[in-house]
């Protein structure tokens, strides 16, 4: 099979104007929807300072901050997910699927619950923590295993997510508290948010954006098989292992602004890989290119579906991305 | 009892496999359907058992369409051992020649002497008894093929369908495992259809040999008759020299290209060029 | 088709042996059929009698039969007995539909709450209850509903049967149930905070709040339901030896898979409807009982395993932290997460056949 390939010029810009649509998009739909001059003088008015005064800039600067929020968390989530799926050489690997979302979701509830941390900075730290257990133990039983690798993964975040969904439920259902503050916060929304969040999260996320954007080269090596990588003479677990810090640190911060957002991380990459090919120096910033686009597209999607009330975006991605998994489920070797 | 195909043909989805099949099993005789990779042979059995609904044509068992009888009916006439059956955990061998009697039983025939009495003759049969108790996934090959066979019989069917009963052994055990289907054919006149794909050890025990390539019938007849150069040319594309020996004896030397084609053996011929014809490693 | 037998032949030393191989068997499942009952026997009593409020023998006799004593009554008929009646009820369907599927798949990994079959009862059954508002029998239909759907879905998605491709019908299982969670997500935003808390309890697999209603319910499903299935699973028996050669001693494979799939729905719907998804209790009893079994599968052993865990998780959940009534879930969940991920640290490669 061969493919024409685009020059990377060309494909970066298509990126970049399919970000900027995107992100109009998510500035003028809604309940209310704002014509594009409506935006534009609104946006010049908060760029100068001087608001109209007019309804639309309420409705603007909120729209804004969630849009920069699902900018922020797209980036987060696709790079993660695409840092994973090398890192473990598996097609099927996402935060979500590997159990990362849920063991930081668990360390958030236990937050909540014992320390009354409910502050953004405050959980994105429990969040990384939890993430990093889980991804720890996941990798650890699927390297014992003799089973199918993939299979192994996927089934050791699933038995992870369900323990500690148990482990959630036990706490939930004795403090109505921190149920009413978490079924908001487990499905996944960049609604309602104040952008200023983002600042919370931004030393872990700065770091592990490093940490991932320049981690093509680890993630190509990874793909050859541990043997050729030593050959190449990588140093192969402690770059593996910073990389895979880096991963459940975008994982963390994702988690953390917006709740856990599903399948994007594993949609995204394989996305990617059709118009980049293999090489994860491309994939990467393709990822960081179209995690957005894809968080943006459907959260306005999620406004308007059922008018006149709205569905979160996690809940969206889910319905959504179900369907490509199964698909990537029935193409892949799996039998 | 007899079995026979007339104009069959089977297609695994839109893939015609096998064409126009017309086809008598002696009764009660051992036939063998022997031919190269893929040329339906497996499937040609996998239709005589009914596993297969046929495109065009019919299988009759007795006279009448074997797809127009219920499929507990033909169990009780039809016995199939098919190529890979599936050994299920912990099983023991008696327990597994047991499930043999399934046909035979509902929801008001319940389990009886006569079962015992059966299975127990199926386990004598075919030497097993000793092994009874033990699970069969601890078995070597050999064992279990003949434990599978077992239970085969234990089923009672006066027809038997084996499909390459031998693959997977050694020729120490394909022997132990051919002599044991003559035997149900001698001595208590059981009709067997069996693939194998070793052509010299199916011309040595078959009573009728049939050769298939393309999905059709290239020749039939007694092995005598059907291994012949020309026929095994024809058949699996080689060139080769047959030599009939007295009481049967059938010795098959694929040529090949670097060897002396014609005349007198060399001295030269390397051991290894007395290699038997057979399909699959 | 007169089979010609040679003079008969001395079959006693074959019947000997036969006798000596199943009499092992038989003795072994006789002792532990045995002892489960023995043991749900003594839990049940335990969950009936003791706990946070003692009720004596002669007391629970008296009650049972009529009498009424101020207090003993209330909590022995409202809480005690039912609790320990649907426990009993739903431990024995779960853990026989887990080990149908674990059997038909030839993997233990293959249950309907990890293949996602559970979920869809819930995610069918909250929306109705919460969305629509719907009384206890259309959540019941609905929780059927949601399940066959996913079974179908399954099946047509994975392309494949149970004893097939075991492997991509667990993935498609877990695709489909990440995205039933999320619905279930989603329902539960949507709900005032009220029916959230309860929806809460319920999906995470609760006795609490059982009622003689639906254990009339539950009970019809799993009397009518559970010997049927034990009734197909003996066919499953000669399924399980591979289609060709089901189909050769006469037993439709497909037509068996399906008749033991419906009723796995059946009875897992009805379970679903009355206690929400117990976790892990289908997916722990069938390997839970085959170890006692030295390896054998049994449908009826699964389902008395499945009563003896729920029973027993249901007695620490409620009595084992002081003060804290939790729901049966937890405590299940939390016992079978680690037995997963040991069953997966520990896996052989999965023998498939295509």
């Amino acid at each position: 099979m061969t493919r024409t390939r685009l020059p990377t010029g060309a494909v970066v810009l298509l990126g970049v104007a399919a970000l900027a649509v995107a992100a109009c998009l998510s500035l003028a739909i809604g309940s209310r929807s704002l014509s594009p001059g409506a935006v534009l003088d609104g946006l010049t008015a908060l760029v100068t300072g001087e608001a109209s005064g007019s309804s639309a800039d309420g409705i603007l600067s909120a729209r804004l901050d969630r849009t920069l929020i699902g900018l922020v968390v797209g980036l987060a989530v696709a790079l993660s997910g695409a840092a994973m799926q090398g890192l473990t050489r598996n097609p099927l690997a996402d935060p979500g699927i590997l159990g990362v979302n849920s063991g930081a979701a668990l360390a958030v509830v236990l937050g909540l619950q014992f320390a009354g941390i409910s502050t953004v900075g405050g959980y994105l730290w429990l969040a990384l923590l939890g993430g990093l257990v889980t991804a720890v133990l996941v990798y650890a039983v699927a390297s014992v295993s003799q089973g199918d690798q993939s299979l192994t993964m996927v089934l050791t975040g699933a038995a992870v997510t369900a323990g500690v969904t148990s482990v959630i439920a036990g706490v939930l259902v004795s403090n109505q508290g921190a149920l009413q503050s978490f079924r908001f916060w487990q499905v996944g929304s960049v609604a309602g948010r104040d952008a200023v969040i983002i600042a919370d999260v931004l030393p872990l996320l700065v770091v592990s954006l490093l940490i991932v954007g320049l981690s093509g080269p680890v993630l190509n090596a990874a793909a050859l098989g541990e043997d050729l990588e030593r050959a190449l003479g990588q140093r192969v677990h402690l770059a593996r292992f910073v990389v895979a810090v880096g991963a459940v640190g975008l994982a963390a911060s994702a988690v953390a602004l917006a709740g856990p957002i599903a399948f994007v991380g594993l949609v995204v990459p394989h996305v990617v890989r059709l118009v980049t090919g293999p090489d994860y120096r491309r994939i990467l910033p393709g990822s960081a290119l179209v995690g957005p686009v894809l968080i943006l597209l459907t959260d306005t999607l999620g406004r308007v579906v059922t008018p006149p009330s709205e569905i979160q975006v996690g809940i969206m991605t889910a319905v959504l991305g179900a369907p490509v998994l199964i698909l990537l489920i029935r193409r892949a070797v799996l039998r | 009892m007899t079995l026979q195909s007339r104009n069959l043909s089977l297609a695994y989805g839109k893939r015609v496999v096998v064409e126009g099949l017309d086809l008598d099993v002696p009764e009660g005789r051992v036939t063998a359907i022997v031919g190269p990779n893929g040329c339906g042979k497996s499937t040609a059995l996998r239709g005589l058992a009914r596993l297969l609904r046929p495109t065009a044509g019919q299988v009759l068992l007795d006279g009448t369409d074997i797809h127009s009888l219920p499929t507990r009916t033909v169990a009780r006439r039809v016995g199939l051992l098919p190529q890979s059956p599936i050994v299920p955990e912990g099983i023991t061998v008696a327990e597994l020649v047991a499930r043999g009697r399934h046909p035979h039983h509902g929801l008001l025939r319940q389990w009886t002497r006569d079962d015992d009495r059966i299975v127990a003759e199926s386990l004598e049969r075919t030497h097993t008894t000793d092994l009874a108790g033990r699970p069969v996934d601890q078995l070597s090959g050999g064992q279990r093929q003949r434990v599978w066979i077992a239970m085969a019989l234990a089923q009672r069917t006066g027809l038997l369908l084996l499909d390459e009963p031998t693959s997977f052994l050694d020729i120490a055990h394909q022997v132990e495992v051919l002599d044991l289907v003559r035997d149900l054919s001698v001595e208590d006149g059981t009709t067997v259809v069996m693939v194998l794909h070793d052509l010299p050890l199916a011309a040595r025990y078959a009573d009728h040999l049939i050769a298939m390539r393309d999905g059709a019938i290239v020749a039939e007849g007694r092995p005598r008759d059907v291994v012949t150069a020309d026929t095994v040319c024809d058949v699996f594309g080689i060139t080769c020299r047959v030599r009939w020996e007295h009481a049967g004896d059938v010795s098959v030397i694929p040529l090949g290209r670097h060897l002396p084609t014609h005349g007198q053996e060399s001295p030269e011929e390397p051991p290894h060029a007395r290699v038997r014809v057979a399909g699959r490693p | 088709m007169t089979v010609q037998t040679r003079p008969a032949p001395d079959l006693s030393a074959a019947l000997g042996a036969m006798s000596l191989a199943t009499r092992a068997v038989r003795r072994r499942s006789l002792v532990v059929l045995t002892g489960l009952l023995v043991l749900l026997l003594g839990l049940v009593a335990a969950r009936v009698l003791l706990g946070d409020y003692t009720i004596t023998i002669p007391d629970f006799v008296r009650i049972v039969t009529g009498a009424d004593i101020p207090g003993a009554s209330y909590i022995l008929l409202e809480s005690k007995l039912p609790r320990a009646v649907a426990g009993t009820l739903a431990g024995l369907a779960l853990g026989a539909t887990g080990a149908t599927f674990q059997t038909m798949a030839r993997n233990p990994l293959a249950s309907p709450d990890v293949l996602g079959i559970t979920l869809g009862c819930s995610a069918a059954a909250v929306s109705a209850a919460v969305l629509l508002d719907a009384p206890g029998g259309m959540v019941s239909l609905a929780a059927l509903g949601g399940g066959a759907a996913v079974a179908v879905a399954l099946v047509v998605l994975s392309g494949t049967h149970p004893g097939a491709a075991p492997g991509r019908m667990i993935l498609v299982g877990i695709a489909l149930a990440a995205m039933l969670v999320s619905v279930i997500h989603w329902v539960l935003v949507r709900a005032d905070i009220y029916q959230a808390h309860e929806a809460m309890v319920w999906l995470t697999g609760s006795l609490n709040g059982v009622t003689w209603s639906e254990i009339r319910l539950l009970t019809l499903v799993v009397v009518v339901a559970l010997p049927l299935l034990l009734y197909v699973g003996s066919h499953l028996q000669v399924v399980e030896l591979g289609d060709d050669l089901a189909s050769g001693l006469g037993r439709h494979p497909r037509a068996t898979r399906t008749r033991a799939i419906a009723l796995v729905v059946v009875l897992t719907a009805a379970t679903t409807a009355v206690c929400g998804p117990i976790a892990f209790v289908a997916f722990l009893s069938g390997p839970t009982a085959r170890r006692l079994l030295r390896g054998r599968p049994s449908l009826l052993t699964a389902g008395l395993v499945g009563a003896v865990i729920v029973v027993a998780a249901d007695y620490l959940a409620a009595y084992a932290l002081p003060g804290n009534n939790f729901p049966v879930g937890v405590v299940t969940g939390l016992a079978g997460a680690p037995f997963l991920l040991w069953l997966l640290a520990t896996s052989r490669p999965v023998k498939e056949t295509a």
